[in-house]
């Protein structure tokens, strides 16, 4: 599917594929034109203190494209369960994992089979233990009450199945457990008629 | 997607009203209709 076909003509599968595509390129170039900014530049302006990404290996910082910083504000204890989703290679995760210490876990899901090989190589290099598999969040192979936070950077707003993402998201965690999340979100009406494929990760 | 249809969409699955703890300038778009926001949400409705 071209990225200039029309957004309202495009089936969920096809936006499924779009998005794993573009973040599979960013994993193995993130210097490429991702349409949207990527990278350890990108993360300091969104306020991730430099201290705070020093230990995690810079191919994993490198491929990082949230759209801000949740996981900085999720208050993650020692001991905790925490999922990633939409974890990228892995940066938000290593930070949790800096957070639960090795008295906790933390798994990352990402639909870009090429971001989990790109962080499990690079996170199999560094200090930080941090499990990851590849898959997408409306079936997740977890049992229910198995997390106590859920990360989401970014997830929903390139998610055409929301509704069934964030039932799992509800079956996965714990009652009582945390959803830290940012999502972009529109503050004005616009004409989605004229929009493609591209503009999706606008 | 609108800000009102994540809400409803988080509240309609067990989750209560999220605590907006960041609004602001979508740094990953130059589109000029979106915001980034931040939430936490408590499975159950328990207060955050």
């Amino acid at each position: 599917m071209s990225d200039e076909c029309r957004l309202d003509e495009a089936a969920p599968e096809d936006l499924r594929v779009a998005v794993r595509e573009r973040y599979d390129a960013i994993a193995r170039d993130p210097g490429i034109d991702a349409n949207f900014p990527v990278g350890r530049k990108h993360a300091l302006a969104l306020g991730y203190p430099a201290e705070v990404l020093a230990p995690i290996p810079k191919g994993v910082v490198d491929c990082f494209a949230g759209p801000a910083a949740p996981v900085l504000s999720a208050e993650i204890r020692a001991g905790e369960r925490v999922l990633d989703l939409g974890c990228g290679a892995g940066m938000d995760a290593s930070i949790a994992a800096a957070a639960t210490g090795i008295t906790g876990t933390v798994v990352g899901v990402d639909a870009s089979v090429e971001m989990v090989k790109t962080g499990r190589r690079r996170l199999g290099e560094g200090s930080v233990q941090v499990s990851m598999t590849a898959g997408h969040g409306a079936h997740l192979p977890f049992r229910d009450g198995a997390f106590d936070v859920v990360v989401a950077n970014g997830l929903l707003n390139l998610e055409s199945d929301r509704e069934g993402v964030v039932r799992e998201i509800a079956r996965v965690l714990e009652v009582g457990g945390r959803l830290v999340g940012a999502e972009v979100i529109l503050v004005e009406e616009v004409d989605r008629s004229a929009f493609t494929v591209s503009d999706w990760f606008r | 997607m609108p800000e009102e249809d994540l809400l409803v969409l988080l509240t309609s699955n067990d989750f209560n009203a999220p605590e907006v703890t960041f609004r602001g300038r979508n740094a990953r778009s130059s589109h000029e209709a979106t915001a980034v926001l931040g939430y936490r949400a408590r499975r159950g409705g328990f207060a955050l």
